[in-house]
């Protein structure tokens, strides 16, 4: 079976830190500064890094990095275009919404809505 | 010599050298194995580099919401692509099948700012989508622009839902909003020549939803075809979820109902949806008929008496054992208790 990769918000930024001679972890780094609430780690950007080395898209990177960390992180903002904050914020929308559903769910289980119940029959006794 | 062994970096010849068409024999040229990788390779296809789209990273980050578990998965997806390109989108659906609700998670996902405009409840079109005159002692009478007119200027971009279009018999809201659905993309406040105009923020975006169908009596049948024209991002079509989706949204939504109790609704509403296909109802059990059942049961009513209590409005009594009433109630008797 043809393994089918995945695409997302953080890859394009990714590339361009990694041709940059960026280290995954440094590269990490800076992904968390864009995307604070992604879960991003070095580990994930270095599969990242091993599949363009695959696809044979990352060649010639240099060996060291030709840029320092604090210029990565200071331009690493400017890098990520429209397109990937939207999806960016669609996964944290859609992460926050199954946190919701779950947490209402054991509000639910956790409150007994009894004592209510008794309250408002009590004030149609009255 | 195969590609495989040129691949390894065996480029050891054992063949005879081979005579070209047009070679003659004091030209010969002995071929080599770089000559028979250039010719491998020349035929070879070069595999496309793969280039990244809205759906793909879409796909690849964003989970699916229960709630948007149909069996087309890409009906989640291409809704946010449209959200995106700013691309209005057309919903239409059974009454009770989830419309409205996906038009509010939609918003959640995005966080974009949600306003909702049903126009079933409108009382005098120009008012609810432009504004009004109103009178004070301090400013005298003034204008005051609708909350639509604040929904367009929002500069968040604004998540703006037209619940039930097909609720305007009229016909006056969709004129009024034909150029703030297409390229024009601009509101007029009255009809003179220098009228003011409202600039529609770039963000904004439009989700309708409609009843398309003979049994919604309050509605047209359908709607215009010029106005269609105008869902750029494309009419959706929903149906009602899958037994086992529905079962599972009522064990959410209904956290406290047994598996049993949940299946038992969910399969009521399938018998009955297979009699409206058949055309022997009028109508079906909509997911928010389902629901309510639910909440009846998990309140202490019996399941029997929760769907008679639900369900059977719905369908009309009329004189005779054929009604549609009498096809509903055996539905229920024949769950048992």
């Amino acid at each position: 079976m043809v393994s089918r990769k995945k695409d997302t918000y953080w890859h394009s930024l990714a590339k361009v830190l990694l041709e940059m001679g960026l280290k995954p972890a440094s590269v990490a780094k800076c992904i968390k500064e864009v995307f604070p609430l992604s879960e991003v780690t070095g580990r994930h950007v270095g599969a990242y890094n091993r599949r363009l080395k695959t696809e044979g898209i990352a060649t010639d990177r240099p060996t060291k990095p030709t840029i320092n960390m604090n210029e990565a992180l200071s331009i690493s903002q400017s890098m990520v275009n429209d397109e990937d904050m939207f999806v960016y914020n669609s996964s944290v929308g859609a992460m926050k919404r199954t946190l919701k559903c779950f947490e209402m769910k054991l509000i639910l289980e956790a409150e007994s809505s009894e004592d209510d119940i008794d309250t408002w029959i009590g004030t149609l006794t009255q | 010599m195969s590609y495989e062994d040129i691949e390894r970096g065996d480029l050891s010849y054992d063949r005879e050298p081979v005579h070209d068409e047009g070679y003659t024999p004091d030209e010969e040229v002995r071929r080599t194995a770089v000559d028979d990788f250039m010719e491998l390779a020349k035929d070879a296809k070069v595999p496309e580099p793969h280039i990244p789209t809205i759906m793909s990273k879409l796909k690849g980050s964003v989970d699916m919401p229960e709630e948007f578990k149909f069996a087309d998965s890409n009906t989640f997806y291409t809704m946010l692509r449209n959200i995106y390109r700013n691309k209005s989108i057309l919903i239409t659906g059974p009454s009770g099948c989830g419309k409205s609700s996906l038009g509010k998670i939609l918003a959640d996902i995005t966080n974009k700012p949600f306003y909702a405009f049903n126009f079933g409840d409108t009382m005098n079109p120009s008012a609810k989508i432009l504004g009004d005159t109103k009178y004070s002692s301090e400013k005298g009478t003034f204008f005051k622009p609708s909350r639509f007119v604040s929904a367009l200027q929002d500069t968040s971009g604004a998540f703006i839902m037209l619940d039930e279009v097909t609720r305007d018999r009229t016909g006056d809201l969709a004129n009024i909003l034909m150029p703030v659905l297409d390229g024009q993309k601009y509101l007029a406040l009255d009809e003179s020549d220098d009228a003011d105009t409202v600039q529609i923020n770039d963000g904004a975006f439009f989700y309708a939803t409609a009843n398309i169908g003979r049994e919604y009596l309050g509605a047209a049948h359908d709607l215009d075809r010029a106005w269609k024209d105008r869902f750029t991002g494309g009419i959706y079509e929903l149906e009602y979820l899958p037994a086992d989706k529905e079962t599972e949204l009522l064990k959410i939504r209904v956290p406290s109902i047994s598996d049993v109790d949940a299946e038992r609704i969910t399969d009521f509403a399938s018998r009955v949806r297979n009699l409206y296909k058949s055309e022997e109802l009028n109508t079906a059990v909509s997911t928010r008929m389902c629901l309510s059942t639910a909440e009846y049961v998990s309140d202490g009513m019996t399941m029997l008496d929760a769907l008679k209590q639900v369900c059977l409005p719905f369908y009309p009594i009329q004189a005779g054992d054929d009604t549609e009433r009498v096809k509903v109630m055996q539905t229920i008797q024949s769950m048992g208790d």
